[in-house]
């Protein structure tokens, strides 16, 4: 049986933690048995919008996430939603939400969109299993 | 959804996401429990905190008076605190079945 599985993750890039989300992220797409595959959402919540910055940089010998997760989104059709607020409170914008709170430029890396929280919300009212991270 | 949401972080920004997310939740029709862990308390005693508005209006979101630690510190602040953030405040029970909720997050 197909469920939906929603994986909210919330460290920072540098956190362990992060980068077991990706690859329980992947672990459960690469599930062979269609059977058993879920369909999985993702929000990045708190300081893992830190990986929606395209403007961090980081040392070559670090994997860097931000370029797995856009992979993995491309790879199987995934949203990269980040909470708009905690994004916004860490320098991380869009060149809409730039526009209306009066900031100047935008870094938003490829593929990740600013949503509200409610967005969360929504994605838990139906019966699914949420992971944090 | 049930949920417990813990804030543990001396900080304002983790303190009023971990406590955002647990009111939009809540106004989505999830259960959800707060857990103010003493870290927060400071926080908590700071009228212009986001988070000491947030915890007062915990019952305008149908959500329950939050979980503090079972130790002397709690019965003391809650007895420094105005009266109506008080109220949105109890004791954690002695006894929680953890498994009561579907996850358990913490900020």
């Amino acid at each position: 049986m197909t469920t939906k599985t929603t994986l909210l993750i919330t460290k920072d890039p540098s956190h362990p933690l992060a980068y077991v989300a990706l690859r329980y992220a992947k672990a459960l797409l690469n599930e062979t048995d269609e059977n058993k595959k879920p369909t999985l959402q993702l929000f990045f919540y708190a300081d893992s919008a830190h990986l929606a910055n395209r403007l961090r940089w980081q040392s070559a010998d670090q994997l860097d996430l931000t370029q797995q997760w856009q992979a993995l989104a491309r790879k199987h059709g995934l949203a990269l939603p980040v909470c708009v607020s905690t994004a916004l409170s860490r320098g991380v914008s869009d060149s809409e939400n730039s526009a209306r709170h009066q900031l100047t430029g935008d870094n938003l890396a490829d593929g990740f969109t600013l949503v509200g929280l409610s967005e969360l919300a929504m994605m838990l009212q139906d019966d699914n299993r949420l992971i944090a991270f | 959804m049930k949920l417990l949401i813990q804030l543990r972080t001396a900080t304002e920004m983790a303190s009023y996401e971990g406590c955002a997310l647990a009111l939009t939740l809540a106004t989505f029709g999830h259960e959800v429990q707060l857990y103010l862990d003493a870290p927060v308390f400071g926080l908590l005693m700071q009228p212009k905190a986001r988070l000491h508005g947030m915890i007062q209006s915990l019952e305008l979101y149908d959500m329950p008076p939050a979980w503090l630690p079972e130790d002397v510190f709690s019965g003391w602040l809650t007895g420094v605190l105005p009266d109506d953030l008080a109220g949105q405040l109890t004791l954690v029970p002695e006894v929680i079945n953890i498994n009561d909720f579907q996850q358990v997050l913490s900020f």
